[in-house]
């Protein structure tokens, strides 16, 4: 029997030619559609002195829908409240007011700062994570990766949202780079006496202090006898909190808590505390107490550890608690993370936040009473 | 005449990359000056203490990821990217094929095995022939990407290792061993082909793919580290041992899609082969082979691919759980206009798949039964696509948008969301099933008493589950809000699943005994065969898109949250380029495969002996 049968001419090519043909339509699809190209997000340098708050909102709102990637979710797409259609300022009051709300927002302000870099503090009603039952946000903290907003874009995109909808702006407008971006050689250079400190942040232009000085601010050789250190310490860091009677809010700078480093702060605490006369020894060279608890009690209170850390029960939040932390980590890591403390950094805190340079600052004596200390907070 | 081959290229290049990484790996892979100069001066210390014998040697070193600035990329003259692109999809290409060819090539065995019909073991033995040469090309692209990428992306590469670490060597090694498995297995098919000896071939071939399986999933590993980092700290710096790297969130939802996927397209891309050797037949015999082959790669293929898009719904809903900005960027970002591409690819691939079966019915008189269903499973097809294609924003000048009054028409509009894609995509599926179910009748009349009762419960099944899908789309997707729109597309696919299942169990228990009749192989359209050829263009075109959105989702960062990329290309482009490196990889994958099929061909071609010289007389000396 003859099987044979007559195969079509050219099929090598018809089925390349079909092959090719085909591809080419795909090609073709792709490129009928609208080609945009996303570009990787680009760190503006903002000139922080030719900045007015009108370009300030503009960049929150370049922020907004660039770099931020807020228009991503925040559409009216349903995704994510659509914050462009909201009035922002009245929405935070009301959440503000909602039994719902877990962070410590006071005012618009504060809650818009807080939504961004803590969106877990009020998740709005149907936009929680899948199964969560709205206790837990999707979104990411603007201020950590991918997204890594500087403070002072976290501010711009503040300042959009006020004023798209006509509202005053509160935040104030950048006048230089915040301490953790800046990381310049200057934070090392710190001043170690008290005419070091008195002049690198000209107190006596009005206070008088060191024996002369201005008078637009309440003199400052007897404030030992009406306050305690901690007042002192506050009304440096947050002068407007309480007001010396017959002087005005505001004159005085607001962000030396951000300019001053640890050591300086404490240098002009102590002479002011002292009733104007500073031992003059600088805090890496104080006298050695006999007593270990007093000790470090007096490295903690010079260094100022509780400005951030919560310590024997009470302490600030930007760094992680240390009641326990001698359960957590051994002698050598608790060490590592005085003297290098970017390194590692603990979950859920930025890195860049607490100085780099306390191996400067202490001595050998002051941090190795330090460590032990910390390690038997267990 | 036995065949001879060269297998020593996989062999040699698996010996020489476990030399390279143990080298790599042995050696401290990071330079110094690729650390944060903090890091860096604490690896110095770390170094003296060591030296001093003191206790911080024992300390847990931990080493951020690079940050690399952008003179730190080797500049070649070119894109890199576009270098490490088209090699890797190559390699990938191979690679699905290479890994997912064995796997049915086993269970084909297996049903020759049981069956006792050597059709089926030969033609396993055949399909291994292709995938056997693929392995070379395979192991060649392989090498030459890990050289591109520790070329052109060392601080990368370096981390990767530093992340990875021995597992790494480990990979070179099972890779090692997948060559032995491989050649012995194909090799060793005719020494092995009968009695207990088989059972030894079968599970040499089990080894194979668990062997290929571990291979796929640690490879899986490093994609789904570099999107979803897992068992590093916010810097990078490594935290977690292996086990806790490789097992980030989104791998077992890759590594599912990929093995779904990799037999989908290992079936299609021998379905071409065969339909190439059907369509070139010179033999009556030849063609009825190879119809019956492209036949069941194409039943390999489709039936493979129905699942994958719950596979995809798996691996996008993770994405969205692990980060919800990553799943909007993929799906409603930048790069969500690549989805009307994918409908045009799934939709090509369903339209091919189903116009080869409703060709294949012409080989069985049983067949006129059914084919007045066709036109109205065509219709059926056509609207579902055509609103799977239609976008939910339009390319309009203004003067259009203000003739038509905003972006969206206001009868389109509503069909560019994913409600109405969700269901038409649903229905799709489910009348290729339909189309398919209809194939496999078209030859067999059932003999069971309850065939009428078995035949009213299938329309039920089908007629409910419809049903269910327009109803679930329509109801939860326009008439309430978000949350509920994404929920219902999970009845929506739990519809489809029953209607698949429950047509597989009846049709099985309902043709057990059937009355078989006679069917033709051979006596099919030649344009038929032509639909073979556009999966295997379509799937591999689909592979190159996904890969990218997959890859794209990470937009400026190597490592997403931990090591940002910033490399001259570290932009997403536009869909006409990436349109353009899809047709270019796909044209050079098809070239390569046409390389294949012609060295499996060559193979049996015998050059005729010649003919004995008959000496003249007057010239003996």
């Amino acid at each position: 029997m003859n099987n044979e049968i007559k195969a079509p001419r050219g099929v090598l090519v018809k089925s390349m030619g079909f092959s090719l043909a085909l591809a080419l339509l795909f090609t073709l699809v792709a490129n009928l559609l609208p080609q945009v190209e996303g570009e990787a997000p680009v760190d503006q340098k903002v000139d922080l002195g030719a900045l007015t708050m009108e370009s300030y909102v503009a960049l929150g709102e370049t922020l907004f829908s660039g770099k931020g990637t807020c228009s991503l979710c925040h559409n009216d797409l349903g995704r994510a409240p659509d914050i462009l259609a909201l009035n922002m300022v009245e929405v935070a009051n009301q959440h503000l007011q909602d039994e719902r709300y877990k962070g410590s927002a006071t005012d618009a302000e504060s809650y818009l700062h807080e939504s961004l870099v803590d969106p877990g503090m009020y998740v709005v009603k149907d936009y929680g994570k899948k199964g969560s039952n709205d206790t837990i946000s999707p979104m990411p903290a603007v201020d950590k990766s991918p997204i890594e907003l500087s403070e002072i874009e976290i501010n711009a995109i503040i300042a959009f949202m006020q004023a798209k909808d006509g509202h005053d702006v509160t935040v104030s407008l950048p006048t230089e780079e915040p301490v953790a971006e800046a990381a310049s050689p200057e934070v090392a250079e710190s001043a170690d006496t008290i005419e070091a400190v008195v002049a690198k942040y000209s107190c006596q232009a009005c206070h008088v202090i060191l024996g002369s000085g201005g008078d637009l601010g309440p003199a400052l050789e007897q404030v030992a006898g009406r306050f305690t250190r901690e007042e002192i310490r506050q009304g440096i860091i947050a002068p407007d909190a309480v007001i010396a009677e017959g002087f005005p809010p505001g004159v005085m700078p607001q962000d030396l808590a951000e300019q001053m480093t640890v050591k300086e702060l404490g240098i002009l605490v102590d002479y002011l505390a002292g009733g104007g006369e500073f031992s003059a020894v600088p805090p890496t060279a104080k006298p050695s107490d006999d007593n270990a608890d007093s000790r470090v009690e007096a490295v903690i209170s010079n260094f100022g550890c509780q400005a951030c850390h919560v310590i024997s029960g009470s302490g600030g939040k930007l760094g992680p608690g240390l009641d326990d932390i001698g359960a957590r980590l051994n002698a050598e890591q608790i060490r590592q993370s005085i003297i290098d403390p970017n390194a590692v950094i603990a979950k859920g805190f930025s890195s860049g936040v607490m100085p780099p340079n306390y191996s400067e600052q202490m001595s050998e004596e002051q941090l190795d009473a330090l460590v032990v200390f910390l390690l038997e907070r267990k | 005449m036995k065949e001879t081959r060269n297998f020593s290229s996989p062999i040699l290049l698996s010996l020489l990359m476990i030399a390279v990484l143990g080298f790599l790996w042995s050696g401290d892979m990071a330079p110094t000056h690729w650390l944060p100069e903090a890091v860096a001066s604490e690896v110095a210390a770390e170094e003296v203490a060591t030296a001093e014998g003191a206790d911080a040697a024992q300390e847990l070193k931990l080493r951020p990821a690079p940050r690399p600035s952008r003179e730190d990329y080797p500049d070649v003259g070119t894109s890199s990217r576009s270098i490490v692109w088209i090699i890797a999809q190559m390699h990938l290409f191979f690679g699905a094929l290479v890994l997912a060819v064995p796997l049915f090539v086993l269970v084909i065995e297996l049903l020759g095995k049981s069956t006792g019909d050597a059709r089926y073991d030969d033609m396993a033995h055949e399909f291994m022939k292709i995938s056997i040469t693929a392995y070379s090309i395979t192991a060649l692209f392989g090498g030459t990407l890990a050289l591109a990428l520790f070329l052109l992306y060392p601080d990368l590469m370096a981390y990767l290792m530093q992340a990875f670490g021995a597992q790494m060597l480990v990979y070179a090694m099972l890779f090692f061993m997948e060559s032995i498995l491989l050649y012995i297995y194909y090799y060793g098919w005719d020494a092995l082909r009968y009695g207990n000896a088989k059972w030894v071939h079968i599970s040499l071939g089990l080894l194979l793919n668990g062997v290929g399986a571990t291979l796929m999933v640690m490879a899986n590993s490093w994609a789904t580290f570099m999107m979803a980092p897992s068992g590093v700290n916010e810097v990078g710096a490594v935290i977690g041992n292996i086990w806790e790297v490789m097992k980030g969130p989104l791998w077992n939802p890759i590594n599912l899609h990929r093995f779904i996927a990799n037999i989908a397209f290992g079936g299609a891309v021998v379905g071409a082969y065969a339909a190439y050797k059907c369509l070139a037949a010179r033999t009556a015999e030849d063609r009825a082979h190879y119809d019956w082959m492209g036949y069941t790669s194409n039943f390999i293929a489709i039936l493979a691919f129905l699942p994958l898009p719950f596979a995809g719904y798996w691996l996008m809903a993770e994405i969205y759980a692990y980060s919800q900005q990553m799943g909007i960027t993929a799906m409603g970002g930048i790069l969500a206009w690549l989805f009307i591409v994918q409908a045009v690819l799934i939709g090509t691939i369903l339209m091919a798949g189903n116009y080869y079966l409703w060709s294949g019915m012409s080989r069985t008189e049983g067949s006129k039964r059914y084919q007045g269903m066709i036109k109205y499973i065509a219709v059926v097809l056509v609207i579902c696509f055509l609103i799977w294609v239609t976008p939910h924003t339009l390319i309009l000048t203004s003067g259009e948008i203000a003739a038509l009054g905003g972006s969206h028409h206001h009868l389109l509009g509503p069909l560019g969301i994913m409600p109405a894609k969700n269901i038409a995509v649903n229905l799709m599926l489910i009348f290729t099933f339909l189309s398919f179910q209809i194939y496999r009748r078209s030859d067999k009349v059932a003999t069971v008493s309850w065939e009428k009762a078995g035949n009213a419960l299938m329309v039920a099944i089908y007629v409910v589950a419809i049903a269910n899908i327009i109803f679930a789309g329509v109801y939860y997707g326009y008439f309430t809000n978000t949350v509920y729109k994404v929920g219902a597309s999970v009845t929506q696919v739990v519809s489809t699943l029953v209607v698949i299942i429950s047509g597989v169990v009846i049709d099985a228990f309902m043709y057990r005994k059937a009355k078989t009749l006679p069917s033709f192989w051979g006596q099919v359209s030649n344009r038929s065969q032509y639909a073979l050829f556009a999966l295997p263009i379509a799937f591999t075109w689909l592979m190159a898109l996904m890969g990218y959105v997959r890859s794209s989702v990470r937009t400026h960062w190597h490592v997403y949250t931990v090591m940002k990329d910033n490399s001259p290309d570290n932009f997403i482009p536009t869909i006409g380029y990436a349109g353009n490196m899809m047709t270019i990889v796909t044209v050079m994958f098809v070239l390569f495969v046409l390389f294949i099929f012609w060295i499996a061909s060559l193979s049996n071609t015998k050059q005729a002996p010649p003919l004995p010289v008959t000496k003249k007389a007057g010239e003996a000396a």
